[in-house]
């Protein structure tokens, strides 16, 4: 059975044991034609008999004879292709490189010279998968840290994002609050545009008034000066009065001498002349009491004009007053026409502004978005760089399978 | 009632007093004044008052002579009393009218100017009473009594002694 096994694992030994057989078959028939031929001689004759027996055992050490030269041939010749099988072997449990010198030009030297190509071919790749591996070891490394960095740089980002988000909103409201005070400086500005308008309206009333005082203050001094000359000719009405009052006490006494002169006889005559003198004299009393009423009212008339002339003067002040009044009115319109215009223009600029910054808001918020999209991809790439790590680990773990032995 | 049955109830009243007065011996005076001194002269010697007049002076007469004036056709010589009784001559107004009382005693007449004529005072004649010792002697020529009237001191000229100066050159 050893034999048999023997027999089926090495091919050699089949190649002899199958021309073994088949040179026993051979010189079996050979043996037996020859029998068949000759036997009849063989058995008549010892002689021939033993000449056959000799044949035979020629035939026999031949059979023994081949067989030890097939084999000592056969080992020679399968020798080379022993090595290759060892090698293949070793190369099939992970030692790779282990090469085969082999100087034939047979065909075992073909496939020992072919066996060497694909061994360093073989050898050249793994080499090349465990230096990709290492790279891509090292690229995913990288592209991980780049990746976390980005993504702690994207939370950054998103972060400033809000603040800037979040100070642009305070920036719009504190516009909004900016743009209500002008709106409301608007409002004032008119209002007071208004008071100053109806201000100028009543200063030119005023004036008017004041034009109208003047006219009437101017009139009635002229009525007091024409009433003082008035009481001047009274005056001389009065001396006319006086005078005559005067002649008459003379007259009076005349008749009083004359009467005194006649005696008994005047005596009425002299109480009616003494009569009459008294009533001149009451006349130049009246007269005198008349005059002096008449100096009153006239000097009551000059301090009327006096009074009036000053009242005038007055007047005069408070029509210049008034142009003053109106001049500052009409500045104060004009300034606060200024006011407005500006406050107005402030408003405008505020309202721009505020636009403007809810443009920068919403740029912001798309900012924050492509943030956001910028972190999920940064997260998408670390997913990335971690299974290609978890390959290049792999990649390396099946280079690692193999053993390169050097100068094989 | 009417003014002229006022004046005529009053006339009446005035002549029923004035013969309750007649039992004593009254004197009438015309009061004048001469700068700021009172006088009175009786109305016995006035002939008559004016005040318009028209001097015309006349050349070698003694100071108090203002000159003559034409009164009704008579001639009448015109003196200042105040000159005349060395009252001050220096008058500032000698051009103002000033009342002339026209003296006259039997048929010798001249017109004395004053200052203010007066009124016509009634006294008694025991209110006469001779001139206060005061006077000096220029004053005094002229005065010949002193009579209270109405509370105050007043002169009485001597008509006759005015018209001395006149009589005496006619005689």
């Amino acid at each position: 059975m050893g034999l048999l096994k023997l027999i089926r694992s090495r091919f050699l030994y089949r190649l002899i044991f199958v021309t073994m057989l088949i040179q026993v078959a051979y010189q079996g028939i050979l043996y037996l034609s020859i029998w068949s031929v000759f036997g009849d001689d063989i058995g008549s004759s010892s002689r021939l008999a033993l000449d056959m027996l000799q044949v035979g055992a020629v035939g026999v050490a031949l059979l023994v004879a081949w067989v030890f030269v097939l084999l000592w041939l056969g080992r020679k010749f399968m020798e080379p292709l022993d090595r290759v099988v060892v090698s293949v072997r070793a190369a099939c449990q992970g030692e790779i490189g282990r090469k085969v010198e082999i100087d034939a030009q047979d065909e075992i030297g073909v496939l020992a010279s072919s066996y060497n190509q694909m061994l360093d071919l073989i050898v050249y790749l793994i080499r090349q998968t465990q230096e990709s591996s290492r790279l891509l070891q090292r690229s995913s490394n990288d592209i991980l840290s780049a990746t976390e960095q980005q993504a702690s740089g994207a939370a950054e980002q998103a972060a400033s994002i809000s603040e800037t988000t979040a100070t642009m909103e305070e920036l719009a409201s504190t516009y909004r609050q900016i743009a209500e005070n002008a709106d409301q400086v608007v409002n004032m500005a008119e209002a007071s545009l208004g008071s100053a308008e109806s201000g100028q309206q009543a200063v030119m009333n005023t004036l008017s008034a004041m034009e109208e005082i003047k006219v009437r203050t101017q009139s009635s001094a002229n009525k007091i000066l024409a009433l003082g000359e008035r009481s001047q000719q009274i005056g001389q009405v009065l001396s006319i009065i006086n005078s005559i009052a005067d002649q008459t006490k003379i007259l009076a006494l005349n008749a009083a001498i004359e009467a005194a002169r006649a005696g008994d006889a005047g005596k009425g005559f002299s109480v009616v002349a003494i009569e009459i003198r008294k009533l001149a004299q009451s006349v130049v009393e009246s007269t005198g009491e008349i005059s002096a009423i008449m100096g009153e009212i006239q000097s009551a008339a000059n301090e009327l004009v006096m009074s009036t002339e000053q009242e005038l003067k007055q007047v005069q002040s408070g029509v210049d007053l008034a142009h003053t009044t109106g001049d500052s009115l009409e500045q104060i319109l004009e300034m606060v026409e200024q006011t407005t215009v500006a406050a107005k223009e402030i408003s405008a600029a505020t309202q721009q502004q505020k636009s403007a910054t809810d443009q920068v808001v919403k740029a912001m918020r798309e900012v924050a978005a492509v943030a956001q999209q910028t972190a999920a991809g940064s997260r998408q790439v670390a997913t990335s760089a971690e299974s290609l790590s978890t390959m290049a680990r792999e990649s390396s773990q099946v280079g690692a399978a193999f053993t390169i032995v050097d100068g094989a | 009632m009417t003014a002229e049955q006022v004046l005529r109830e009053r006339a009446e009243a005035l002549a029923r007093e004035t013969d309750d007065q007649e039992r004593g011996d009254i004197l009438s005076l015309l009061l004048f004044r001469v700068v700021d001194e009172q006088y009175a002269v009786e109305v016995s010697a006035v002939r008559e008052i004016f005040q318009e007049y028209r001097v015309t002076p006349i050349p070698c007469v003694p100071d108090f002579v203002l000159g003559v004036i034409n009164i009704r056709g008579e001639i009448l010589s015109v003196c200042d009393a105040a000159r005349l009784m060395h009252l001050g001559s220096n008058r500032l107004d000698t051009d103002a009218a000033r009342p002339a009382i026209v003296i006259e005693r039997e048929d010798v007449a001249t017109a004395l100017v004053v200052d203010e004529i007066g009124d016509i005072a009634e006294v008694r004649q025991e209110a006469v009473e001779p001139p206060v010792g005061s006077l000096d002697r220029a004053n005094a020529e002229f005065v010949c009594a002193t009579v209270e009237i109405d509370g105050s001191l007043v002169s009485l000229i001597k008509a006759t002694r005015i018209l001395e100066p006149i009589t005496s050159t006619r005689h």
